[in-house]
């Protein structure tokens, strides 16, 4: 499927929890970019405080206070889930997945497309995969996400290119993606 | 008698079409020991109190004692359209989300084989738009599922590995299953 003669920029890198931590919150507000992602943002900051207004005065008015308390812990619950998710949920989630040892990846880039493998202690896997496998890429200041699915992505760190240069991946994978390739500043 | 030998390879290999996925879907969204009657008790549940808030409102102010309807308020009506939407938000997840995972991921049909070890596991994988092959330690497994005609082994943020019990080529599916439960214990789930 990959000419391995052919390989262009190779990566290699150790999913460290700063990586784990700069992808899964690149792709909270990635989502929140998404049309679904604008009304969830809209319900945490602005329809929470709203609704949680608007229950006191109601509940006060009509006397009606379990839909008052109802709703003021539901908006309150969204938000305090946001914060969760932001600073506790990414460590817990990165010491229940490699807690027993950093998977060390390995990424060959070709015209046609790149090869993932990944090596831990108990796992191996080497996958050859096209382009047209991933929806959209993202080049941030650090790194570039290729988003398989909204929430899960190849993460290739610009500082863990080993072989070729980053403007070197970048023409490749603009070609791949046009106009799915953005450039995050 | 048959003797079993836990150091015995079971094999399967088959195409992961759309009834297998859409199979895999519905177990999904369920997913535990007693699925199906989670299932049950769920849709029953969306389907009763989606609208129940609605049709309250509607019955007792529209029409029991005359057209109040009027009295309602913006607020009123959004308590009661809240767990409609909620409820048919689910509902479409739950009846159309696996299909629209397949237009969107084409490349989930795709040829598998699985070779089970007494330690280890290899999966392949071939798709129009990937190819390739892992070796995977049981402890990378969160948990095992067991239902009438599949396996479904949940790996640690790695996704899900679909086996169906037909696609049995070398080995069989008693040793299959106690290599399971030997080594994922209390996370070997039978399902009914």
């Amino acid at each position: 499927m990959i000419d391995l003669n052919n390989v262009k920029v190779k990566v290699e890198y150790g999913t460290t929890l700063a990586i784990f931590t700069a992808f899964n919150r690149f792709g909270i507000l990635r989502n929140m970019k998404q049309p679904l992602g604008i009304l969830r943002m809209v319900l945490y900051f602005v329809i929470s405080p709203v609704m949680i207004g608007w229950a006191f005065i109601d509940g006060h008015l009509e006397q009606t206070w379990l839909y008052c308390l109802i709703l003021a812990i539901l908006s309150l619950w969204h938000a305090a889930n946001w914060c969760y998710v932001w600073f506790f949920r990414i460590s817990k989630e990165y010491e229940t997945k490699y807690g027993q040892g950093v998977p060390k990846e390995t990424y060959l880039f070709a015209p046609e497309g790149f090869v993932n493998m990944t090596l831990t202690h108990d796992m191996s896997s080497n996958f050859e995969t096209l382009y047209s496998i991933c929806q959209e890429v993202y080049e941030t200041g650090d790194a570039l996400y290729l988003f398989k699915t909204k929430t899960s992505a190849y993460v290739i760190p610009k500082a863990a290119i080993t072989l070729g240069s980053i403007e070197e991946l970048r023409i490749l994978l603009q070609q791949a993606y046009g106009k799915h390739y953005h450039i995050v500043k | 008698m048959t003797e079993i030998n836990l150091q015995e390879h079971t094999l399967f290999d088959f195409e992961i079409n759309e009834a297998i996925y859409l199979k895999f879907w519905a177990f999904g969204s369920f997913r535990g020991h007693h699925y199906k009657l989670k299932r049950k008790l769920v849709l029953a549940a969306l389907f009763i109190a989606g609208p129940s808030v609605l049709i309250f409102d509607l019955v007792y102010y529209g029409i029991l004692y005359g057209n109040f309807l009027y009295v309602l308020d913006f607020f009123d009506w959004l308590i009661a359209l809240i767990p409609l939407v909620l409820a048919g938000y689910v509902l479409s997840l739950y009846f159309q989300g696996g299909k629209r995972n397949l237009k969107k991921f084409p490349h989930i049909l795709s040829h598998v084989s699985y070779d089970f070890g007494p330690e280890s596991f290899t999966y392949s994988s071939i798709s129009a738009l990937s190819s390739g092959t892992a070796t995977i330690a049981y402890g990378q497994l969160d948990v095992a599922y067991e239902t009438e005609s599949s396996f479904y082994l949940l790996a640690k943020g790695r996704g899900v590995y679909l086996i169906e019990k037909s696609s049995l080529i070398a080995g069989n599916l008693t040793t299959f299953r106690l290599v399971l439960q030997r080594n994922l214990k209390k996370k070997y789930v039978l399902c009914r």
